[in-house]
């Protein structure tokens, strides 16, 4: 859905007690919905399709990381760099990635933004200024700080955001990366997703810091902890770190408490995470949440729901009906682009 | 010592809990440490020998920590400033003279290492390699050895302020506050890294930085000034003592001399900063201390000096007068001298079908079993996961996670701290989870892991094994399919084994459990469940010694040389030929390093005519070792040109379609044989 298409759609339900949220307007809040719920959607499908066994590899789910996700990426400008993590369909989407194209790359198809070549989320796309990631965590904490040095240096105002796993924070990269990007003060904006979980390792086995928003006062820059549930007050926190970074005052490190409702990937039971535990999450669900609140703003109809819905599980058939027809690429393009052609 | 016995008998009894003796004791650790420097410089000029480094600048801190800590009781990671700390702690002007003269008897490296690189067994100081940084994290391991051996042993880990921009550095301040571990992290800041001034290292300071791990204790000081540094130090080496957990020191000091011989510092620092810096010298600072003080004269400490002097240019005479080591010595401790592999024997009793996954587990389960000192750590290896592949299923369960216990998402943490806990008699047996994001770890395998037996003349050792799935044909795309072994196979010091079946592989790697040397074990993972690669288990005494190929398949018209997932292919491949009138012989190397020649050079002048095979990618890949060695050793028995066939020179694609083009397949070894006939 574009965001005319949006407005289209709100100019039809009357909104009049609300003002707004965290600065957003109640056309932002809908967009926001359209966003996680699509997302959800998007991925749902693409679970239920690995069940089938169509989709080969693992899958790797972002369920309870939607509002960390979107929410920001939303306080991007479309002229800013986006480095998303493994769990991160919510920012390739809100970046303005096409649902097709994502289909595409998740089934290894030749017209797929690698062609086949990389598997899952390690794809970007340069038109909308996302850089595909790597497997291996860690290693795109000093590319962030490498892009927003560009920035700098050509001032052009850019700003950088990467996500980052609360696994990811063991790694020596992450002080490196961090380290650099504070000593040059460079435009770039880290947000750790604590899904307080890495595979099997929670937090307690990776870290004995309460917060690993902590580490940022020993870089000199500014460590935030927000609730990653809340879409609301993750843009609200993103967007003044977004702005801080252009007004060139440095970067930032935010870490999103957030929750990982599904295993590591689909073929990961989670026998590991305590019951409880499970349960705990499946009450904080952040779609649900959001829903909740929109509605009782009377933000969100039940008729403009049904009508975004819809138009969702239109779009994602769409996707996967491309994607599944798309032929495979040939065996013998598959040495090609090691190097410049 | 007659400077202390002519001190005034009005002295004041003590200062900070030290007495006379010790505060002069200090004052002439000092000048030794001081003079060493200044004869050492004198010695290169002399062209006595090529390098040094120095601690000038450095004294009153190092001491100041050295008096806190036991030599040859405590555990020490001093990096190349640290000899006045050395000194302190019981290391003699004759023992730093050998290693700066690179004399045969250098207790530190027998002449392996550069000057300044210190090691001492006796006095447990960990033999130092030169990439700083690296030593973090194995005194991390250190110290999780002396909680794990239960003793009070607290371990010294030391470095400038550049190294602190490291990796390692975080991830061991991370470990050592997870784990609550008795480590003193030393920071001697002297504000510059060779040339580049701290402000450009670092945001804000180190002590800032170090803000952010809980139970880490940290300390500022000045570390120029002795007493200070003496106090800060007892309460951090205390606290670490007591299993309070971690303590940081950031010493700030000077460095009086250029970064080493080999650098001007006038081209970066003005004169003027140079005057303040020596304004700031610990030694007269101290000594005018303990003469206003009233515990010394002038001219006590001026005797102290003159004494130190003499003991000096006597150990430096005395030390040019020792042997260099024998040019015959010069491949000596690369590998354990004193180790035969045991014979080859068959199993005692098979048991049922296993895979080879399975039988890894068993082999761990058995070797925990048999020696508690066998610790099993890497991502995700305690139960419920019990390891992403399930090779460690159940370890934790039964014997504890003290003994089986999940590590950061860290790879250079793991192998740095498995060679710290090898060197303390622990047997790590790490996991990286896949062997495309062992590259992390890279350092501490290329610098650290397979040189400590070499780099210490057989004083120290980490015979620790690093278990690492690897390999494709799983779809895994670029970052779930690499063969690492062309890489690793390299690096002398390290043993590589490969196996290809459940049986090879369960008697391999308990045998890499008691290897004295360290082990690189590689698991192809698509082959864990497969069935070609199962096999009845062997018994627990089966060990299968390295450097013994298996022929896999005997034949007279060719030899197939391989290893790994190439193993079933080349049967296929072999079975096909059988209609065609072709016979072909295989070799399973099992092992790369050490590797078995003599059965390789057997089967090719059986034969006349050999493929090697392997997945990795051609370029560079262990293949083209191998057939090197048949064309030197074997050329007059050839009847055909050595061939080899592996992975495309190309990353490995997700696609299906793209892998199969890219991996070898049993056709492609088919035509290569095909070929090969023909000739």
């Amino acid at each position: 859905m574009t965001q005319t298409e949006i407005s289209n759609l709100l100019e039809k339900v009357k909104i009049e007690e609300f003002q707004s949220i965290a600065g957003l307007t109640a056309e932002d809040c809908i967009t926001l919905y359209y966003y996680m719920r699509l997302t959800r959607s998007f991925e749902m499908r693409l679970a239920s399709l690995y069940r089938q066994g169509k989709v080969v590899g693992g899958v790797y789910l972002g369920t309870g990381n939607e509002a960390t996700s979107v929410g920001a990426t939303y306080a991007l400008k479309p002229e800013d760099i986006l480095a998303p993590m493994h769990r991160d369909t919510g920012a390739h989407f809100t970046k303005g990635a096409d649902l097709a194209s994502m289909a595409l790359q998740l089934l290894g198809r030749a017209n797929g933004p690698t062609g086949g070549k990389d598997n899952g989320s390690h794809h970007g796309d340069k038109s909308i200024n996302t850089l595909g990631m790597i497997s291996h965590l860690g290693t795109m904490i000093p590319v962030a700080a490498g892009a927003a040095l560009a920035s700098k240096i050509k001032k052009t105002k850019q700003v950088a955001m990467h996500f980052i796993g609360d696994g990811t924070s063991s790694i020596g990269d992450f002080h490196e990366g961090i380290n650099f990007a504070a000593v040059l003060n460079l435009p770039v904006v880290y947000v750790i997703e604590n899904n307080q979980y890495a595979y099997s390792t929670p937090n307690s086995k990776q870290f004995r810091s309460s917060w690993l928003a902590k580490r940022a006062v020993g870089y000199g820059i500014p460590g935030i902890v927000i609730d990653g549930t809340d879409v609301f007050e993750v843009y609200r926190v993103t967007k003044w770190a977004v702005d801080r970074a252009r007004e060139g005052k440095g970067p930032t490190l935010i870490e999103s408490q957030t929750m990982r409702m599904r295993g590591h990937s689909e073929h990961d039971a989670a026998d590991y995470v305590p019951e409880e535990v499970k349960q705990k999450w499946e009450k904080k669900d952040p779609v649900d949440e959001l829903v909740e609140r929109l509605q009782s703003w009377g933000v969100l109809t039940d008729g403009l729901k049904k009508q975004i819905d819809n138009q969702i599980n239109d779009e994602v058939d769409a996707a996967f009906d491309t994607a599944l027809e798309a032929s495979a690429p040939e065996g013998s393009t598959a040495a090609e682009g090691v190097f410049a052609g | 010592m007659s400077a202390q016995s002519k001190t005034k008998s009005k002295a004041k009894k003590s200062l900070s809990g030290l007495s006379n003796k010790q505060l002069l004791n200090a004052y002439r650790l000092m000048q030794t440490a001081r003079q060493m420097d200044n004869k050492m410089l004198t010695l290169l000029k002399q062209g006595k020998s090529f390098f040094h480094i120095g601690t000038s600048g450095h004294e009153a801190m190092q001491i100041g920590l050295g008096f806190n800590m036991k030599g040859g009781h405590d555990y020490f990671y001093p990096y190349y400033r640290d000899l006045t700390f050395c000194l302190t702690i019981g290391v003699s002007p004759r023992d730093v003279l050998l290693q700066f003269l690179s004399r045969k008897d250098d207790p530190a490296s027998g002449a392996h290492q550069m000057p300044q690189h210190f090691g001492d067994d006796k006095l447990h100081i960990v033999s130092q390699s030169s990439p700083t940084g690296t030593q973090y994290l194995q005194a991390v391991g250190c110290a999780l050895g002396s909680v794990k051996a239960g003793t009070d042993e607290v371990v010294m880990v030391s470095s400038g302020e550049g190294t602190t921009s490291q990796g390692d550095f975080h991830e061991a301040l991370n470990f050592a506050s997870r784990e609550k571990l008795p480590v003193v992290f030393l920071v001697e800041d002297n504000h510059y890294a060779i040339s580049v001034p701290s402000e450009q290292q670092t945001a804000g300071s180190v002590y800032e930085i170090a803000a952010g791990y809980e139970h880490l204790q940290r300390f500022k000081v000045d570390g120029t000034d002795f007493i200070k540094s003496y106090e800060t130090s007892k309460e951090a080496v205390k606290r670490a003592r007591d299993g309070k957990g971690p303590a940081i020191i950031v010493a700030d000091l000077v460095r009086l001399l250029p970064h080493s011989s080999s650098d001007n510092h006038k081209k970066y620092k003005s004169e003027e900063q140079l005057k303040h810096e020596k304004e700031r010298d610990p030694i007269p600072k101290f000594g005018n201390l303990l003469i206003d003080e009233g515990f010394t004269t002038q001219d006590d400490l001026d005797e102290i000096a003159n004494e130190v002097k003499s003991e000096i240019d006597e150990a430096a005479d005395w030390a040019l007068d020792q042997p260099f080591p024998e040019k015959s010595t010069a491949m000596d401790h690369l590998y354990a001298m004193d180790y035969e592999w045991p014979e080859l024997k068959e199993p005692k009793s098979t048991g049922e079908k296993i895979m080879m996954v399975d039988a890894i587990n068993h082999a761990l389960h058995e070797e925990m079993e048999r020696d508690e000192k066998v610790l099993v750590f890497g991502q995700d290896v305690e139960d419920g996961k019990g390891g992403v592949f399930t090779a460690t299923k159940g370890l934790s369960t039964k014997f504890g996670r003290e003994r089986c216990f999940n590590s950061p998402l860290a790879e250079s943490t793991i192998v740095g701290t498995a060679v710290g806990l090898a060197t303390r008699g622990f047997k790590p047996v790490a996991e990286i989870q896949f062997g495309d994001y062992i590259w992390t770890a890279m350092m501490q395998l290329r610098n650290e892991l397979p040189t400590m037996r070499y780099r210490s003349n057989n004083h120290w050792s980490a015979p620790a094994v690093i278990r690492v799935p690897v390999g494709g044909y799983i779809h895994g795309a670029l970052y779930h399919s690499q063969s690492i072994e062309g890489y690793f196979s390299h690096l002398p010091g390290l043993r590589i084994a490969f196996p290809s079946n459940a049986a090879d592989a369960k008697g391999l790697l308990k045998m890499a459990i008691r290897c004295p040397d360290p082990v690189m074990f590689l698991e192809q993972k698509g082959m864990y469940r497969q069935q070609f690669s199962g096999a009845p288990e062997p018994d627990k005494d089966y060990l299968l010694p390295f450097g013994k190929a298996r022929i896999v398949r005997e034949g007279t018209d060719i030899s197939v040389i391989t290893w790994g997932a190439m193993v079933q292919r080349s049967v296929e491949a072999a079975r096909d030929l059988e209609s065609d009138g072709i016979s072909v012989e295989i070799i399973d190397i099992r092992t790369l390093n050490p590797l078995d020649t003599e059965a390789i050079f057997d089967s090719v002048k059986k034969t006349n005519k050999v493929l090697v095979a392997h997945e990795d990618n051609l370029t560079g890949g262990f293949g083209g070792e191998i057939a090197s060695r048949i064309a030197d050793e074997c050329f007059m028995w050839l009847d055909g040109p050595v061939r080899r066939l592996g992975g495309k020179d190309c990353h490995i694609p997700f696609n299906w379609f793209l892998e199969e083009e890219i991996l070898p397949q049993k056709e492609n070894i088919l035509k290569a044989l095909r070929d090969l006939a023909a000739f």
